[in-house]
């Protein structure tokens, strides 16, 4: 789903928290989390040039990823709380 | 549709193995398919090649790591240790060269580019990390550490990967 907002930032939703993790290093932000499949949960992020950034990641040419592990742990935490409270029927 | 200029794309990729970065590649990432087959050509009644028939097939991508990181190091070289501080150096790394443990494993991915500029993306579901070249240490040119991933049968699906393309976010 990709949208254009009036802030000029387009949207961009996946499922993948890799790309989520690249995606977040070149500076992009999540501004949506969509849990209704804990076992696939759609990010929606934002940016201006979000199509650069995407192009980036794809034409193997990603500006700065220093930060990715980071990213990635938190992203991963974060579908472990989803998924237990899940579990505990929240 | 044939003849479309567009089609033709130049463009390198991003590789995840095992939810890591690489980083860095010299020269192209392949993705190859090695195949086994039978060729009946020994029939009595008839001169020539009856069929070719396909008994065994698989993929095989391959990378040449150029970041000489000891995650690279680790990874290329299937060390299960983990990378831990320096005992003997503040603020120093350490990994320990552990020979026990199996090849490395894991989802292999690949973003890449497809045709009229499209964002492709090749998934692995399982991939091991079986092959390496000789890393070297050169005065002269960077280290490069060459890997070779074989794609295997993931017990949770029918194919082994897929492929996924989508127009560039506007």
């Amino acid at each position: 789903m990709k949208d254009k907002f009036s802030e000029n930032k387009v949207r961009y939703s996946i499922t993948d928290p890799y790309k989520v993790a690249m995606l977040l290093c070149l500076g992009a932000e999540i501004v949506e989390r969509n849990t209704e499949n804990p076992n696939s949960i759609i990010f929606t992020l934002e940016h201006e040039k979000m199509d650069e950034l995407v192009n980036m990641i794809h034409s193997g040419e990603p500006s700065d990823l220093t930060q990715y592990a980071k990213h990635l742990k938190d992203i991963r935490d974060y579908i472990k709380d989803v998924k237990c409270n899940i579990g505990r029927g929240q | 549709m044939p003849y479309k200029e567009e089609n033709i794309s130049i463009a390198g990729g991003t590789i995840v193995f095992a939810g890591g970065l690489p980083g860095y590649t010299r020269d192209a990432i392949t993705i190859g398919q090695e195949d086994d087959k039978v060729t009946i050509d020994d029939v009595q009644q008839i001169q020539g090649v009856i069929d070719v028939r396909r008994i065994k097939v698989g993929f095989v991508v391959k990378a040449n790591l150029y970041e000489n990181t000891l995650e690279n190091w680790k990874s290329a070289f299937g060390i299960n240790a983990e990378i831990e501080e320096s005992p003997v150096k503040a603020e120093g790394t350490r990994l320990k060269l552990d020979v026990s443990g199996d090849y490395p494993e894991g989802e292999l991915i690949i973003y890449g580019k497809g045709e009229s500029n499209v964002a492709r993306t090749y998934k692995f579901y399982k991939a091991k990390l079986i092959d390496r070249g000789e890393a070297s240490l050169d005065a002269h040119n960077a280290t490069v550490i060459p890997v070779t991933w074989k794609i295997l049968i993931h017990p949770d699906y029918t194919e082994i990967g897929v492929i996924d393309q989508e127009k560039l976010p506007t």
